[in-house]
């Protein structure tokens, strides 16, 4: 019995290094200063400090932030209030609509982001930051919402009524009770969405203009002219800040579940 | 007392599972302690939300100190609820939590800390104000529960089990203590409870609620000598319910199961001979007779020992299980023995059939 309970630890060290090795990679040449990519000669920093001297890389990272933030913190909007509607009211349809909700976050990237240049070149939208900013809003509102349903389900009503019982108002109960305890969940939610909109590259490429560059749509154009260890370099930079994001929301997630009793 | 504060008119409520409350009226006066007594899915809790504005009615009113308030909202009716569950706010402190009423009100911040600190100290707790809610016990949530509503100075303050998920210990010095604090602060109590014995502990009056009807509503005495109906009789004295018909012998009432009769206390409204007759007869009340004397027969089904009582679950020819208690341990009956049982006219108590709704 005890040999055969080994499986599960090695069939887990198996999958990591399958999922890490690559990344695991890509650090390591970014600190080679080799400008082939699979020749290593030695350690260096000179591609980060090229990254950082280059200009393109500056705007494409505000811009991929200004992105990241603005559709995170509309989508948060818009899902809470979307999820408490689905949650404290019954209507008709209720189980429709949740899976409707749902469904950008199922739908292949690349037919999304067709639908999105179809859309916008219907209503004659100008491509550019306001159709990023919509396109990444409405694939993140999904992550929003379903943080923020399971806290919401996860919630003591008893608290909203005890609330309205010592005097609140509705508008005071949402403010004083109910959004500070599903606040763990728009937070955690709003990470996910920014990490999500953060590495977008797909639905990106359709709805940006020539004038407005993102980080991952940077990459992905330098890519063409060969893998140098300047993209090596932004992809560490990257995949730690995604990383720090992620944890981040984990953290903040349970945190939260800590802190209300039961 | 005397003056009249509460007063339900005729409530009915359904859900889409069926009626559960069917035309309750109650009134209650000021400082009064008046317990809502039932077992789950009798309506008490609906009830209680009804005043409390968390609920609506169907028909009926709802007046409180003179005002009919049934369309008001939660917020505007005066009266403060203790949960069941406590529902203490888990992102707030203790200060935070038993001042959130008077900060509502706009109190004047040092008011307000005088208040809680006051409450505090009423229900035993004080210098807790730091504390958050997960780093109390079931006990002290309780009672920052309490203090949360009472802090208000409510017109009506409600109670929805509160000792339900405390441990039995607990529970008993808890009633003693919301006992010394409704009189201390004169705030009329509408409690709930399913446990008989903290009704009768406690209460001023005592409505029996059953099927969403109010069986009978009485003092505490009243509810266990002479309960009205079979219901009452059971679920507050746990006592026999004895089904036979009426006969009277030299003007004397009598209960008649068979060939056998025994005298009851008559209770005067003038039962026809011949009617159906319920009878209430409290467990140690049951006596067993010599062999060869006249009185019912049962046979011994079960034999039990629990809190000093010898308890004895007897079973009739026609299906009735009669239970007889008595002190000690000792006794020779043993179960499969048939044996002859009656009781003493002025413990047998005639009781109305329970209500049909």
């Amino acid at each position: 019995m005890k040999s055969r309970s080994r499986f599960p630890m090695i069939y887990l060290f198996v999958i990591t290094v399958i999922m890490y090795l690559p990344i695991l990679f890509v650090m390591i040449y970014s600190v080679n200063l080799s400008k082939i990519s699979s020749v290593w000669t030695g350690f260096s920093l000179k591609w980060y400090r090229e990254l950082f001297r280059d200009r393109n890389v500056g705007t494409a990272l505000w811009n991929s932030l200004i992105l990241g933030g603005v559709s995170s913190l509309a989508a948060a909007v818009i899902g809470t209030l979307g999820a408490i509607g689905t949650v404290r009211t019954g209507f008709r349809g209720k189980g429709a609509m949740e899976y409707i909700a749902t469904l950008p976050m199922m739908t292949p990237e690349i037919i999304l982001g067709m639908i999105f240049l179809a859309f916008f070149s219907l209503l004659g939208l100008p491509f550019g930051m306001t159709t990023l900013i919509i396109a990444h809003t409405a694939f993140c509102i999904p992550y929003i919402f379903m943080q923020v349903k399971a806290r919401l389900a996860g919630m003591d009503k008893s608290c909203e009524e005890a609330a309205r019982d010592l005097g609140a108002g509705r508008a005071r109960v949402f403010f004083d009770i109910t959004l500070p305890l599903i606040m763990p969940g728009i937070v955690s939610g709003m990470l996910l969405s920014f990490a999500m909109s953060f590495d977008d590259v797909i639905i990106s490429i359709f709805v940006t203009g020539v004038s407005v560059n993102t980080l991952p749509i940077l990459i992905y154009t330098q890519l063409k002219t060969g893998v140098t260890p300047k993209v090596n370099a932004l992809c560490t930079l990257m995949f730690l800040a995604t990383l720090l994001i992620v944890v981040l929301s984990a953290l903040i997630g349970r945190l939260g579940n800590r802190k209300s009793p039961k | 007392m005397g003056e009249p504060i509460l007063e339900l008119r005729d409530i009915t409520k359904s859900f889409a599972e069926g009626t559960v409350l069917n035309g309750i009226s109650l009134t209650a006066d000021r400082g009064e302690f008046i317990t809502l007594l039932g077992s789950s899915g009798c309506g008490k809790t609906t009830t209680l939300r009804i005043i409390a504005g968390l609920e609506s009615c169907d028909s009926g009113a709802v007046i409180l100190e003179g005002r009919d308030v049934t369309d008001e909202p939660p917020e505007r009716r005066g009266v403060n609820m203790v949960f069941q569950n406590y529902a203490l706010f888990p992102h707030m402190s203790v200060e935070a939590n038993i001042g959130y009423g008077l900060k509502i009100r706009r109190r004047p911040r040092a008011e307000i800390r005088k208040a809680v600190s006051d409450a505090l100290e009423m229900v035993r707790l004080p210098g807790y104000e730091r504390r958050m809610p997960s780093e109390l016990s079931g006990g002290q949530r309780q009672r920052v529960a309490i203090a949360r509503a009472i802090v208000n100075e409510p017109k009506v303050l409600l109670l929805d089990e509160p000792l339900g998920a405390l441990d039995l210990q607990l529970r008993r010095q808890m009633q003693i203590e919301l006992k010394r604090l409704q009189k201390q602060l004169g705030i009329t109590f509408i409690y709930i409870t399913h446990d008989q014995e903290e009704a009768l502990n406690m209460s001023d009056r005592i409505a029996v609620m059953k099927n969403g009807v109010f069986q009978q509503i009485g003092t505490p005495s009243e509810i266990y000598d002479r309960p009205k109906n079979a219901y009452v009789a059971q679920f507050v004295g746990s006592a026999n319910v004895l089904t036979g018909t009426a006969e009277y012998a030299d003007g004397r009432l009598m209960l008649r199961r068979g060939d056998v009769r025994a005298a009851v206390t008559d209770p005067g409204t003038g039962i026809g001979a011949g009617a159906p007759l319920h009878v209430a007869v409290r467990s140690e009340y049951i006596d067993f007779l010599p062999p060869g004397t006249p009185g019912f027969a049962a046979v011994v089904k079960e034999k039990s020992f629990a809190a000093g009582m010898l308890r004895l679950a007897l079973e009739t020819p026609d299906g009735a299980e009669i239970i007889a208690s008595r002190h000690g341990i000792d006794s020779e009956l043993v179960p499969g023995d048939a044996v002859t049982f009656g009781f003493d006219a002025g413990h047998a108590v005639v009781v109305e059939a329970e209500d049909a709704t």
